[in-house]
């Protein structure tokens, strides 16, 4: 507890500055890893300080950690900016940084990343909009509009309510794995090449030609609802309940 | 043949559809100023572009609002009659309502039977024409949005239009060559998927986007629907992708795997 107060004390707060364009993050990045949590606040947060560490490495630092400041930029080339609502992360070489951020709830993400760990995002209502080359996408209780594409690894999407705005996956190389409500009315549309696809949903199958290689299969759970595409080239395809 | 007509006629599906910047616009006219098998074919094409056009939607149009006051009209004249002639004799009354719908009925026997086969010249029509049009007009709106996430919801509203609707073919397949999101560009593939089905230039603009393409997962998609559609002209592109090693090696598995199912 004492750790993640002085955490708190030594982030970099940038403000949105209102307008009338919807609260905004873009991030380009070339290399490097994101890990954005929604948050009851104003402003976007940068928590620059070292995590993932394990214990022993801790307590190692401890003593550097209390005794120097913290690094308040982001990293070598990388830009960031604030423009009528709209917060632009840019970083095309440097550094990897692994960008820890916080922004409010309702704030719409618009995101590319080439080289990329496992990208992780969670509680977010705003709307998602993420493409990743390499790297993994991992949303969490996300409730607005979800467009992710990892060229190469697994996209995972687990959602503690039913989703009520479209959702849609897609990896050439890796494979979908969603998680939510029993109750979620859904439209789907399922497609893999290479891979399978598993639920332990009731899916009712609809529309013409219902099985067919290169077609997938697209159906109904819970009667329809708003519009789920998880599709996949190599990758296996797992829509469960919770 | 030469080289440069085939480049032109290449061009023509977008430059019948509209997706086709101004710059090429005016090369094409002026190619086919100066050529006149691309002329020939070019007509060729049009008349099927417009021949497509015909087949749905009529327009709101002047008649409709005609009408409309026409029988504002008929409606206020009664209204007065009805003030004026306060004395009618009472054998005369049920007369009027009675002769009224037999000749109502009549009129619905007559019309039913004959216009039967052309539902749309009918005010239904007009209306389902309306409706028609309000749900083109939101589709291109949304695909040209900002926010990935209205243009994906543009691609789902798409399925509502009219399969013959050239507007909206044109939008969706300039979504396929250049929206930044692969999702939005993968469900648009699927959407086109039914307008493909009954239109060769349609079928003809998505072979010619697989070459478009910088995602991998959007030109396997485009060669999937290719497959099903089982488009016989797909071959020799697709077999060209299959060698072609600056593709992705999926890419080029999926081109392999889909000229045999073309042959």
């Amino acid at each position: 507890m004492a750790t993640a107060l002085t955490l708190a004390a030594q982030q970099v707060s940038v403000p949105f500055s209102g307008g009338s364009r919807p609260q905004t993050l873009r991030i380009t990045l070339l290399n490097g890893g994101l890990d954005i949590q929604g948050y009851n606040g104003k402003d976007l947060l940068l928590n620059q300080a070292p995590h993932n560490l394990s214990e022993k490495h801790k307590e190692k630092h401890k003593e550097k950690d209390e005794k120097y400041p913290r690094r308040i930029d982001l990293a070598n080339g990388f830009s960031l900016s604030e423009d009528n609502n709209l917060i632009t992360i840019h970083g095309s070489g440097g550094g990897t940084p692994h960008l820890n951020l916080q922004v409010p709830f309702q704030t719409n993400l618009e995101i590319k990343c080439t080289n990329c760990g496992e990208t992780q995002i969670s509680t977010i209502s705003g709307d998602i909009d993420i493409n990743v080359t390499n790297g993994g996408i991992r949303l969490t209780n996300t409730t607005g509009a979800v467009l992710a594409h990892s060229l190469n690894s697994r996209v995972h999407a687990s959602f503690d309510r039913a989703p009520q705005k479209p959702v849609s996956l897609s990896t050439l190389n890796g494979g979908v794995e969603v998680t939510i409500p029993a109750d979620t009315k859904a439209n789907l549309a399922l497609k893999t090449s290479n891979g399978k696809i598993y639920s332990d949903f009731d899916v009712r199958l609809a529309g013409g030609t219902l099985m067919q290689p290169g077609k997938g299969l697209s159906g109904t759970i819970n009667g329809g609802g708003i519009e789920m595409r998880l599709n996949s080239f190599n990758g296996s395809i797992y829509l469960r309940r919770k | 043949m030469s080289e440069s007509c085939e480049q032109f006629q290449a061009l023509l599906p977008e430059y019948w559809s509209g997706a086709i910047s101004v710059n090429q616009h005016k090369q094409v006219d002026q190619h086919l100023g100066g050529c006149a098998e691309c002329r020939a074919e070019s007509e060729y094409l049009a008349r099927v572009w417009t021949n497509l056009e015909l087949i749905p939607a009529g327009s709101p149009g002047p008649a409709l609002r005609a009408r409309f006051y026409e029988s504002l009209d008929a409606y206020k004249r009664g209204a007065e009659e009805v003030v004026v002639k306060k004395r009618v004799w009472w054998w005369n009354r049920p007369l009027i309502p009675y002769a009224a719908a037999a000749a109502m009925l009549a009129i619905g026997v007559f019309a039913g039977r004959t216009f039967e086969f052309r539902k749309d010249t009918t005010q239904f029509g007009e209306l389902r024409g309306e409706v028609d049009k309000m749900r083109q007009l939101v589709t291109l709106s949304l695909l040209q949005q900002q926010s990935a996430t209205d243009r994906l919801e543009g691609v789902s509203w798409a399925y509502r239009v009219e399969k013959s609707d050239t507007e909206v073919v044109g939008a969706l397949l300039k979504t396929v060559r250049e929206d930044q999101s692969v999702n939005v560009r993968l469900a648009a593939v699927d959407a086109l998927r039914t307008f493909a089905k009954g239109s060769p230039l349609v079928r003809k603009a998505l072979i010619q986007s697989i070459a478009k393409q910088d995602s991998p997962m959007v030109e396997i998609a485009l060669m999937d629907v290719l497959v099903e559609l089982r488009e016989p002209s797909a071959l020799d592109p697709v077999k060209a992708l299959s060698q072609d090693l600056k593709q992705p090696a999926e890419v080029r598995e999926r081109a392999r795997s889909a000229a045999n199912e073309l042959q």
